[in-house]
Parts: structure tokens; sequence; C-alpha cells
């Protein structure tokens, strides 16, 4: 996990932070910069009801790559060239002619009538200026709107507005209180800064990790050691365990490959702990105070194990 | 129909059309644990370890998962689950990846037929490469 989301996180526990904003940034939209590599952990406090969600905006985004940066190109809506220029159209209230202005260019730069020949004297007096049009030079097509289209600055797909898909951009709340009620998550969260301190890479509270199979699994943490060897995983489990928990957490970390394998139970029974205990899976307490430090403790035997 | 009754059932089903079936079945598994299943089912030289389960929402990945790790215990290949109705389509999927067998069905005479058949169908593939 990045460093900047453990921070944060220690935030968020520690009561520090209460608001979590997108920043809109000029050059990739709206991001969560603060927030990389958290999106999961934010979605999954969002799922616990440890934080609520709040609409802060919505974007257009492109369909192919999800940016929102555009360059906004506009087009001849008949012919689709980009050959058109801007004119005015100008009306002589004398004679009720109307052209585009270039029309009434006479000469020594004087303003003539092309219809009735005379001189136009003042703007809003004798005449005024009726609308701002575009032609198009190629099919000479004549209109007041081009057609806009959005070409993306990531992945060079190029939309209608129609096509544009809006996207949702949200600011998260911290509900202070639900943390307070339940003290799985904060531990979970313990856990992850204090592996991550010893020096492994450690991704949680929700984590997805592929097994041999080529089945993807979920567990509560998962850490490695190095850039893809894993060394354990972990699944926080509420109320008691039963075979059928014991055994599914037994099959998924065995088909990942983990050297240990860790459920931590908020009920003890010792029964499963020594079933646990035959499967190599270990069960440790949540309320245990050195529980931490028996985590520890098994993933440093565990790289002891591996270097001998 | 209660799950225990459904088991019993399936096996006397299997046992009227001549498999040697075991229920419920258990085996010591490598851990030392005692992996129990609803029944097996035995052909030649291997053994079908079976588990039927009901979920009205659809049978989930923890079964397909639970059933992967009893069977790993007792070093079996392999292994069917009987959901009942239906499984999930994420268990369906992991079952796939794991080499177990699902078979849905919605009452005893399906869930009996389309066991045999597949029982059948593997012990003749059995044949055919040996």
């Amino acid at each position: 996990m990045h460093e900047r989301a453990l921070r944060l996180i220690d935030l968020i526990i520690n009561g520090a932070l209460d608001e979590i904003r997108p920043s809109l940034d000029p050059l990739k939209g709206y991001n969560y910069s603060l927030m990389e590599g958290l999106e999961e952990a934010l979605e999954d406090l969002h799922e616990r009801g440890y934080l609520k969600k709040e609409l802060h905006d919505v974007v257009a985004s492109c369909p192919n790559c999800g940016s929102e940066i555009f360059l906004l190109r506009a087009k001849c809506p008949y012919c689709g060239s980009i050959k058109f220029s801007r004119g005015i159209v100008v009306e002589h209230l004398s004679c009720g002619y109307s052209g585009l202005a270039e029309e009434f260019m006479g000469p020594g730069g004087r303003q003539v009538c092309p219809k009735c020949g005379k001189e136009l004297k003042a703007l809003g007096v004798d005449h005024i200026r009726v609308a701002d049009i575009y032609s198009c030079a190629s099919c000479k097509g004549v209109f007041s709107v081009p057609l806009y289209s959005y070409k993306c600055l990531k992945c060079g797909h190029e939309s209608s507005t129609i096509e544009l898909i809006p996207r949702e951009i949200h600011r998260y709340l911290v509900v202070r209180e639900a943390l307070d009620r339940d003290p799985m998550s904060g531990k979970i969260f313990e856990v992850i800064r204090r592996v991550a301190d010893i020096g492994y890479r450690v991704e949680g509270p929700r984590v997805k990790v592929k097994g041999r199979s080529g089945a993807e699994y979920d567990f509560t943490i998962a850490v490695w050691e190095g850039p893809d060897e894993l060394i354990a995983v972990l699944d926080f489990v509420r109320g008691p365990v039963d075979d059928e928990k014991l055994l599914s957490f037994f099959a998924k970390s065995l088909d990942v490959g983990a050297r240990e394998k860790i459920l931590v139970t908020q009920v003890k029974d010792s029964l499963v702990e020594a079933k646990a205990s035959r499967l190599g899976v270990r069960v440790l307490e949540l309320e245990d105070e050195g529980l931490i430090g028996r985590i520890g403790e098994v993933l440093l035997s565990s790289r002891k194990g591996g270097e001998s | 129909m209660l799950k225990s009754s459904l088991e019993r059932a399936i096996s006397e089903g299997l046992g009227r059309r001549g498999m040697e079936v075991k229920h419920p079945s258990e085996v010591i598994g490598a851990s030392g644990l005692t992996q129990r299943f609803s029944l097996s089912v035995k052909g030649g030289d291997s053994e079908r370890f079976i588990d039927v389960v009901e979920s009205s929402e659809g049978v989930g990945e923890e079964k397909v998962l639970a059933l992967f790790g009893k069977l790993f215990d007792i070093s079996a290949k392999g292994g069917v689950l009987i959901a009942i109705p239906r499984a999930t389509r994420e268990a369906k999927t992991l079952a796939k990846s794991l080499n177990i067998e699902i078979v849905e069905a919605s009452n005893l005479d399906e869930a009996l037929n389309k066991l045999y058949t597949l029982l059948r169908g593997k012990e003749e593939s059995e044949v055919l490469e040996s």
C-alpha cells in the first residue's frame, strides 16, 4: 500500500481527518491526489458505513478511457470541414438589406450598402448587427453554431456531446461514531500500518489475490516480501468461525500459495483453533492485546524460515 | 425436502442404479481431521466425493471453497457440488477453476439424473483413457 495511503488511514483513524475531497487538476481533471492507491480502501470503508459518500460534481468523461480532459474541436455541421470562418450579418435599416459585413466594404474603407448604394453612418442608427454566423469554405454552408466534438487528450478518442459519459465525483465524510463502535476496522488498519513499518508490502483492508487456478480471492490483508512473494494472507472474521469458514479460508490461502494463513476472530473457540492448526491455519483473537506483535512474529519467523 | 433426506435419497437412487455409494462419506485427511462429505461414489480405482448444498439465493463461492479445502486435505482429484436449486455465477466460475463439477437441480429427480449422467460419463471416459 502506498505510503500516502497509509498516512491517510492513520489520519482517519486518529480523528485528524473528517473529510476527503477531490482536487481539480487542470491536466488530469478531478483526482484524489491524497488518496492515490487508496480508492479500494475508501470504497471498503464506505461499504462498511465508516465513510459517507456525497456528490461533489458531475463531469463529462471520455467513453473510451474515462478521462475528463478534452480538446474541444469545431467543424462545419454540414460537411465536417474545419475550413470555415466567422462573419457578422449587418442589416441596413434604410433599405432593409441584410448581408455579411464584408459585402458592405466600399472603396477607401467606407461602408456602403450593396443594394441601395448609400453610405452607412453609425451602428445602431442606420444599420444594426443582426447575428454572428459561420460560413464554410468547403461546402459554402452557413450556420450559427459549429458542430463541436471532444478529442480526449489522454487516449485521442473523439466523441460527440451525446457520446460523453457523465461521471459522478464524490467526496468522503468520515462517520466517526461508526468507527468508534467497531474495534475491528481500527485493528485492521493498525495491522496494515505496523506490517508496512516492518518493511513488507501490504495491501488491505480488502485485497484481491490471484490463485494458481486462475481464480481471484478476497482477503482482508495480504503481505508480500519483495515484489511478488506472498508471505501471508489474513482474514478478519466477524462472529464465530465454523468448519465451512475455516475450510474456505484454508482453500483460498492454499490456492494463492500463501506461506502463512492467519484468521483473526472475535470469538475464541479452542475446537476451531485445534482444527485450524491441523490445516496450517493460525487463529488469533481480535481482543488479544498482543495481536499485532503476534502477527509480526509470525511474519518474521516466516521470513527466517524462507532464508534458512 | 430436508438436506439430510435429500442426501439419503440421492445415495439410494444411485445405489439402485448400480453404483457403489457411501453416505455419509468420511475420510481422514492429511491434516488428521476427518473430512465429511454428503456422499461418495466409487468407480473403478477412483472415488468421487460429493456435497449437496441448498440455498434459495444460489449456492455461493464459500461452499465451493469448503469442498475444495476438504478434497485437498484428502488428496482427492475433483469433486461434485450439487447445488439446489442453483449456484451463483461466481461459484460456477470458481468451481471451473478448481476442477469441481457443479450440478444444479431444483428437485430430487433432476439431481439424481444429472449426477448419474455426470458420473457415468466420467466412468466411461476413464475406461477409454485406460
